[in-house]
């Protein structure tokens, strides 16, 4: 997250947008955001998409828009009120 | 960038922003909602606790400088992670600004009177028994 590059933001942001047309209609989706590489191999952040726990074979995900990779990740998010 | 809360039901946890500008899909009952301006928190180091339920609306703040960074809405147990809106976010849509040298005097007063408070009570355990 160390990255000051405004383009690069502007950029980012569109490409989760896209991501988010693409994935949210998927019931398994719980969360798009713009982060840190879970797998450590990119040095710049990378657009993460966290899914439940279930079957997610029917979620067709790219390997990255505009040159900015995704990921998908774990991540089952509950309200904690 | 760390950060650190304290929250009703996990007390004074740590963690560090993995990720920012999120957008989440959660359910609240039978209504899903889709929220904005998420930060995402991952614990420090394994096995660490970042939040459980009940601290929905606590602070999430820098660690070094207590700026207000986020406030606590989520979180998965399995892997340990926790949500929040971004401050900014909040604060716009309230309309309203953290006056942080009146947060800072109140909070000064009031770890005074908790400092001072065993030794009151002390005080008077050791009059009781004298009595």
């Amino acid at each position: 997250m160390n990255t000051t590059d405004r383009a690069w933001w502007v950029k980012a942001r569109k490409a989760r947008d896209k991501l988010i047309e693409q994935v949210m209609g998927y019931p398994a989706v719980s969360l798009v955001d713009i982060g840190q590489d879970p797998e450590g191999s990119s040095p710049m952040p990378v657009l993460r998409v966290h899914v439940q726990v279930g079957d997610i074979s029917d979620l067709k995900i790219a390997q990255n828009i505009d040159g900015i990779p995704i990921r998908v990740m774990r991540g089952d998010y509950q309200p904690q009120n | 960038m760390q950060l650190v809360k304290s929250g009703r039901r996990t007390g004074i946890t740590y963690g560090r922003v993995t990720a920012v500008e999120g957008v989440a899909r959660l359910a609240y009952g039978s209504l899903q909602r889709v929220i904005r301006s998420v930060i995402t928190i991952d614990p420090r180091s394994s096995f660490e606790p970042v939040s459980g339920p009940g601290d929905s609306g606590a602070w999430w703040l820098d660690a070094d400088t207590l700026q207000a960074a986020g406030l606590h809405f989520a979180g998965s147990e399995m892997p340990e992670r926790g949500l929040a809106l971004d401050m900014q976010t909040v604060l716009d849509a309230l309309s309203v600004d953290v006056a942080t040298e009146r947060v800072w005097a109140a909070t000064r007063a009031l770890t005074d009177r908790i400092s001072t408070a065993p030794l009151i009570q002390a005080e008077n355990s050791a009059e009781l028994i004298s009595a």
